[in-house]
């Protein structure tokens, strides 16, 4: 499954959550969802925001893990 | 007027809500009243009035229940409608009115009148209309989960 690790660049960056809500243009709590990988999709429009911000590259932020029980469709 | 129709719509659900625990209530004192209207179709047996007793009894507590599903749905207005609990009472209703249907056609087999038969019909399709409806909001739920999952 495709997950979302933003800390890692969060913390390169020295950003905080709210700075980074602010400056996608998302609220706090959608920026929680993405954080806790609770989304079920992301926009190109927030992902591109999101590369804009952190300053990097979607696969900096976007990883692939396989999944133990089995895929779902 | 979307205001006026919810409050219009919600004044006759508690007014319904209020008659059926009314008529549920008073059920032992009227039902000689509601014997005697059809007392030259079948003698005023005592097992006609408990049949009677029996019949209104069941068919009262299942519009109480469809009463008291659409007053919590009504409220649900206010927020987000689309939401599980929705989709469960419009199952319960649609399960209650066929099932009171049954009872209905139950009764047209036993002792009918046009308006029994009236009335079963109009349940079995109540019934179906919310069964449906329950499918329809089950998808809507899930469009709606994944719309606002989508960042």
């Amino acid at each position: 499954m495709i997950k979302i690790d933003l800390d890692v660049m969060m913390a390169k960056r020295k950003m905080s959550s709210s700075t980074l809500a602010e400056k996608i243009g998302i609220t706090q709590a959608n920026l929680s969802i993405l954080k806790t990988n609770k989304g079920k999709a992301i926009r190109f429009s927030t992902l591109d925001a999101l590369c804009r911000a952190l300053e990097c590259e979607p696969g900096d932020i976007l990883k692939y893990e396989e999944d133990n029980d089995g895929a779902e469709l | 007027m979307r205001r006026f129709l919810i409050l219009l719509t919600n004044v006759l659900l508690y007014f319904v809500l209020v008659l059926n625990v009314a008529a549920l209530v008073a059920m032992p004192f009227t039902i000689d009243l509601w014997v005697n209207i059809f007392r030259d179709s079948y003698a005023s047996s005592e097992s006609y009035r408990m049949f009677i007793l029996i019949f209104l009894y069941l068919a009262g507590i299942g519009t109480l229940l469809i009463d008291i599903d659409l007053i919590r749905m009504m409220k649900t207005l206010s927020g987000d409608p689309f939401v599980e609990r929705n989709v469960k009472a419009f199952q319960r209703m649609g399960i209650v009115a066929e099932l009171t249907a049954i009872l209905f056609i139950v009764k047209c087999f036993i002792y009918f009148t046009p308006m029994t038969a009236v009335c079963a019909v109009v349940l079995v399709f109540c019934g179906l209309f919310s069964l449906v409806m329950t499918n329809v909001f089950e998808h809507a739920v899930a469009y709606k989960q994944e719309n606002d999952l989508t960042i």
